[in-house]
């Protein structure tokens, strides 16, 4: 219809596709495999240092300390009286 | 972790359409290299018995420029990827045909200039596909540019070409080689944006983003 038949060309035609889907496809997943070794490297958990980090989330003594150190750093220092017998502002 | 490239009209600069016509010329080399003289004819018509004329614009020639072209749009946004790789293809597909004698598709409607018209029709709908559906997600956007862009270059073959050289269409033959074109051109579609996917990270890194 195009032109004659040439099955020599054909049978090069399968073998060439054939390598260069297998390479393809070598390929392909190579960068998959590498791509996953990435994420789930940037996904590793990290060790925290901080203890209050560590405590439950949610947990009394957590609450507690982060009210404390953040909101009233006074707290938790005892008050002094003073010599005078006034407090400390 | 995913790469969303959106299409706009943003100009493309020489080393991006350096990028791309590399990408068409490649694409040559290996098509040539993959399919000699006579093969896809014989495949289409003596295998597969499929009727003609068309059936090798439709289920090989054309998916492969359409996933050349779809690697090189789908590598950075900007418009005119798509027409650069295409045009380069089918100029380096001539180039190829003039340098290596015989190996070129028996027809010869490679090297013409119709045929670069045609090519270049079907990167300008790649194009236009790209932009129509750029709220789409890639996946989304690739197969309908390619199922498009291959339904654009097989009626032009058709309208065309085919008339100065094997003659008109016959009419029973249009419903199983429209179904395969449309078929072929979004599969070859989906693979040019998986290809595109590590490519991009290669070649354009600083559009990947995490």
């Amino acid at each position: 219809m195009c032109g004659p038949a040439d099955f020599d060309a054909l049978q090069t035609c399968i073998t060439r596709v054939a390598e260069l889907s297998a390479a393809g496809l070598g390929s392909y997943t190579l960068y998959g495999v590498t791509s996953l070794v990435h994420k789930l490297r940037q996904s590793s958990p990290t060790v925290l240092a901080d203890p209050l980090r560590s405590m439950p989330l949610g947990s009394d003594a957590s609450v507690l300390l982060v009210l404390e150190s953040t909101c009233h750093p006074e707290a938790l220092t005892p008050i002094q009286e003073a010599p005078g017998g006034s407090r400390p502002t | 972790m995913v790469w969303y490239p959106r299409m706009n009209l943003d100009r493309i600069n020489i080393r991006e359409a350096m990028t791309c016509a590399v990408l068409g010329a490649g694409g040559a080399v290996v098509f040539q290299f993959v399919f000699p003289g006579g093969a896809i004819s014989t495949l289409m018509h003596q295998v597969l018995h499929l009727p003609g004329p068309g059936a090798g614009i439709a289920v090989i020639i054309g998916p492969f420029a359409i996933m050349i072209a779809t690697i090189a749009c789908f590598l950075k946004p900007g418009a005119g990827r798509a027409f650069i790789a295409s045009l380069t293809f089918v100029l380096m597909q001539i180039l190829l045909s003039k340098l290596l004698v015989g190996s070129s598709n028996s027809k010869g409607m490679l090297g013409s200039p119709l045929f670069i018209a045609a090519v270049s029709i079907m990167g300008l709908m790649m194009e236009l596909s790209l932009i129509l559906t750029r709220k789409l997600g890639p996946v989304w956007r690739s197969i309908i540019a390619g199922s498009s862009a291959n339904v654009a270059l097989l009626v032009f073959c058709w309208t065309v070409i085919f008339p100065r050289t094997n003659g008109w269409i016959q009419l029973g033959s249009i419903p199983i080689l429209m179904g395969l074109c449309l078929v072929f051109g979004l599969f070859f579609g989906y693979l040019g944006w998986l290809i595109s996917r590590p490519l991009s990270k290669v070649l354009a890194p600083q559009q990947y983003k995490e």
